[in-house]
């Protein structure tokens, strides 16, 4: 994504202020008048000042386009501070907010204005092809016993943080898979890194290496069947990867998307399990983030849940494309603003809070970032993984 | 550029991360709505402060007065005329954070807000209650109700209830001095409730419509409340081009006879709309009137469809059907579907005029258009107008301009300047007058503006507050 494929669309911004709300967002292109009554751009709600809004972001992409603007560490900040969680493109189709931020991104980049810690994880994914920096043949420990198969029409891609961080969820989605009568192919080691954070740090040709060498692999298999359990994955596969190498020769499908269908057949049998009250927290790489190619897996996510025993399902006030940022989107956590996350996630968690006790969510980055403010902020409140707590109701 | 002691004084006022004087910050509040920084030119601030309250605001007027510094207050920028840029630098006071108290007195039918409240966000509180504005602010999510009032904002159904000057019951300013003073009833025991703006003496609430926050910075308003209709219905007409001034006439009888509302708008709103082919509109129509109707019941609605249609039909309209709900149907501002297809547009100026200048005002437009090689589906030049009690509200743009190809801009600034001094000279009136504007807009409004000056230099005696508001160069 180059400047120059954007320029022309920066000047469309009159400078509305639709982008960054206050109030309730106006949609003339997707729901009218039936949004939230009062959201406001989560970047400018934490920053505060004018510059971390979408439109002024236009404007200044609009200016360097036109080398009338300097790249310059300000604008390292501002950029790689906002978590894309893809509100303003939303609100705002004629701008097309995200591919502005990406193009300025990659603008940044290639004059190394790009924090130190996202060069460091982008060296980790160029590296050992993880996120961790660690060696990729701990990649498969999660999947030893399990004897997933090399080959096969559905392959499971179980991503970064599901093979290092949160197995429990790789592991549950592959009994939810089995339950439901499918042995999904396993890439092992040959699985690499999906390059949403290069992507979202401006280095795009990475994450053209990562893409290409996992789609080859994938193919090797010959599946026909990408399964996902990752939203960061999903967004990456889903979204960036035929902008970078064309159309995949698989279908891409989040776990989510067949949790409804195995459910209601009788394939997966769920056992009572204790009341508990729930509420569900969408990331934005469920609709928002899917630049130019709106896919919501809002129903899906409730649906499996609904469908759960004994359980008490209340919604936040800010759900669907209106839920707000878990705080970790663009790994800001990881780059430059950690108070950005602090902030966000505390805020999400207290929400979630006063409806429920546990949090539920599809991605595996929202469930770090939301428990560790639950933790740290001692709100009470259990986050979990939408589908390690659906598999754990399995018999 | 500000003294380092100066910003270490606003820190302590509004804390420090509450300051800034970054340039990328001090840039973002220096360009305006649509593409008119471009005619208006820039000149950012030296520090934006954001304060959290009227108290905050004052301490930072005081501050300003003490170093003589300016100060232009601001709510989400969306003012297209400048106003709220630091032509003069200075200290840009952002009035986001003014935004927690907001009530809805139903005994007495206001809306009380600080300033940073979104007018939005107002709009669907009441709409929970089945309450509404009089009018409709055109704008989007962020604008502000404090800046609402010191723009004065526009919008659809002024025709019956006006602007938000007309719909103002009291207000709270921190003026020059930095002295808070509320007025209105708002200001007298009891609060803010009384629905009644000219109690104990003269208006001086006035002073802060359409200033610009150059008497002062509004810090909270209270605003009239009405209920929603029972129905409501739109309607819609055409007319030819040479038909102006039947369509005057047409707009004067819907105007006289109190019509909920009547919007214009020309053919070129609706050029993208037609290349995709979403609609149509008659090869020969050149103004598509919009009008809104409400009733109490059916059987009243249908008397006031056939009075409109009655005073349309009469003066040569053609019925449009549907178009007029495309146009603005609920939820609003549909129109923007079809200009925001390009949305890069230049707004040439907003001003008031009576009704029935209006066909001497629209051929203006067309002739300065036409000599700068606007007047063209390349430069689309859209024209809508709110119409208030007997004015017409225009807010003409070119809605594909391209300041970017020099050649364009010089013409852009040269056809900016002739239509304002043109349009002045027929007697309409600017909606903002800046030192941007050439002199002659405000030149027009004799003694009056002299008096303006003259109560501006006794309450701001050192000039401080949004000097770009020059009131014929007094600064």
């Amino acid at each position: 994504m180059k400047i120059e494929a954007v320029k022309d669309r920066t000047h469309r911004c009159v400078g509305c202020s639709q982008c960054f709300g206050g109030g309730g967002p106006y949609l003339p292109f997707v729901d009218g008048y039936q949004t939230v009554s009062k959201w406001k751009c989560p970047t400018l709600e934490y920053y505060q000042f004018f510059s971390h809004t979408a439109r002024a972001k236009s404007y200044f992409a609009r200016e360097v386009a036109h080398k009338k603007l300097k790249l310059n560490e300000e604008l390292e900040k501002i950029f790689f501070g906002c978590p894309d969680c893809g509100c303003c493109d939303h609100i705002c189709p004629p701008i097309p907010h995200m591919n502005i931020s990406r193009a300025m991104k990659g603008e940044l980049a290639k004059r190394n204005l790009v924090p130190q810690k996202s060069i460091a994880l982008n060296k980790n994914m160029e590296e050992k092809k993880n996120l961790f920096g660690s060696n990729n043949i701990h990649r498969s420990q999660w999947a030893i016993g399990l004897d997933l198969p090399k080959k096969g029409e559905v392959l499971y891609f179980a991503g970064c943080y599901a093979s290092w961080r949160q197995i429990r969820t790789a592991k549950a989605i592959v009994t939810l898979l089995r339950d439901g009568g499918v042995n999904p192919a396993f890439l092992g080691e040959e699985e690499w890194c999906c390059g949403l954070h290069a992507g979202f740090s401006g280095d795009f040709d990475l994450e053209k290496d990562l893409a290409t060498h996992n789609i080859r692999a994938i193919e090797q298999t010959g599946a026909k069947t990408v399964i996902l359990s990752c939203a960061n994955c999903y967004r990456t596969f889903y979204s960036d990867y035929p902008g970078l190498v064309g159309e995949l020769p698989f279908k891409v499908i989040h776990a989510v998307e067949i949790l409804p269908e195995l459910i209601e057949s009788g394939k997966i049998k769920l056992k009572p399990g204790k009341k508990v009250r729930v509420t569900l927290h969408d990331p934005c790489h469920f609709g928002k983030q899917h630049i130019g190619r709106r896919h919501e897996l809002y129903d899906e996510t409730r649906q499996t849940i609904k469908d759960l025993p004994g359980i008490d399902f209340t919604e936040m006030e800010y759900v669907r494309r209106w839920s707000a940022c878990c705080g970790g989107g663009n790994s800001v956590t990881s780059t430059n603003t950690p108070g950005f996350t602090d902030f966000h996630s505390t805020k999400r968690c207290r929400e979630a809070k006063q409806v429920a006790d546990v949090l539920l969510t599809p991605c595996v980055r929202c469930v770090e970032n939301l428990s560790l403010a639950s933790r740290k902020n001692k709100i009470g409140l259990e986050v979990r993984s939408l589908l390690e707590f659906v598999a754990e109701r399995t018999g | 550029m500000i003294a380092k002691k100066v910003l270490k004084e606003l820190e302590k006022i509004v804390g420090e991360k509450h300051v800034s004087t970054s340039s990328m910050d001090l840039k973002s509040y220096a360009f305006v709505q649509g593409t008119g920084a471009d005619m208006i030119g820039m000149k950012p601030a030296d520090a934006v402060v954001l304060p959290k309250n009227a108290l905050e605001v004052s301490k930072i007027v005081k501050l300003a007065n003490k170093y003589k510094i300016p100060i232009v207050p601001r709510g989400a920028g969306t003012n297209s005329s400048g106003m709220n840029v630091a032509h003069k630098g200075g200290i840009v006071v952002d009035m986001s954070r003014l935004c927690n108290e907001m009530y809805i007195d139903e005994d007495n039918m206001v809306v009380v807000a600080e300033a940073g409240c979104s007018v939005y966000w107002i709009m669907r509180e009441l709409d929970k209650k089945g309450l509404r504005f009089p009018f409709m602010p055109l704008y989007t999510a962020a604008p502000q109700i404090g800046s609402g009032v010191s723009c004065n904002i526009t919008g659809n159904y002024m025709s019956r209830y006006g602007s938000m000057g007309d719909n103002l019951v009291g207000l709270e300013a921190v003026m020059p001095t930095g002295e808070i003073i509320t007025f209105g009833p708002g200001g007298m025991k009891g609060g803010w409730g009384h629905y009644q703006r000219y109690t104990g003496g003269p208006d001086l609430m006035g002073l802060f419509v359409n200033a610009s926050g150059s008497m002062g910075v509004v810090t909270k308003v209270a605003v009239r409340i009405k209920p929603a209709p029972e129905v409501e219905d739109i309607l819609c007409y055409g007319w030819k081009r040479e038909q102006a001034k039947e369509l005057t006439e047409a707009m004067y009888w819907l105007q006289r006879k109190f019509v909920y509302d009547f919007f214009l708008i020309n053919k070129w709103n609706y050029h993208s709309a037609e290349a995709d082919g979403r609609l149509s509109i008659p090869k020969d129509i050149h103004f598509i009137g919009v009008i809104s109707i409400d009733a109490a019941s059916g059987q009243e609605l249908e008397f006031e469809r056939r009075r409109v249609v009655e005073i349309a039909e009469k003066n040569g309209g053609v019925d449009l059907g549907e178009l007029g709900k495309f146009t603005m149907g609920p939820p609003y501002y549909r129109i923007w579907l079809s200009v925001s297809r390009w949305m890069q547009r230049i707004e040439a100026t907003y001003f008031w005029c009576p009704v029935k200048k209006f066909p001497e005002v629209y051929d203006i437009w067309e002739e300065v258009c036409r000599k700068y090689r606007f007047w063209d589906e390349e430069h689309c030049p859209a024209w809508f107008s709110f119409h208030g009690r007997n004015t017409c509200d225009p807010y003409p743009m070119l809605a594909k301009a391209n300041p970017t190809d020099p050649d364009e801009l010089a013409r852009l600034k040269k056809w900016w300047k002739e239509l304002n001094i043109k349009l002045c000279a027929a007697g309409c009136v600017q909606y903002d007058l800046g030192d941007s504007f050439p002199a002659q807009n405000y030149k027009v409004l004799g003694p009056q503006w002299d008096l303006v000056r003259r109560i501006k230099k006794t309450i701001d005696p050192n000039g401080i507050m949004n000097p770009s508001r020059t009131y014929g160069g007094l600064q």
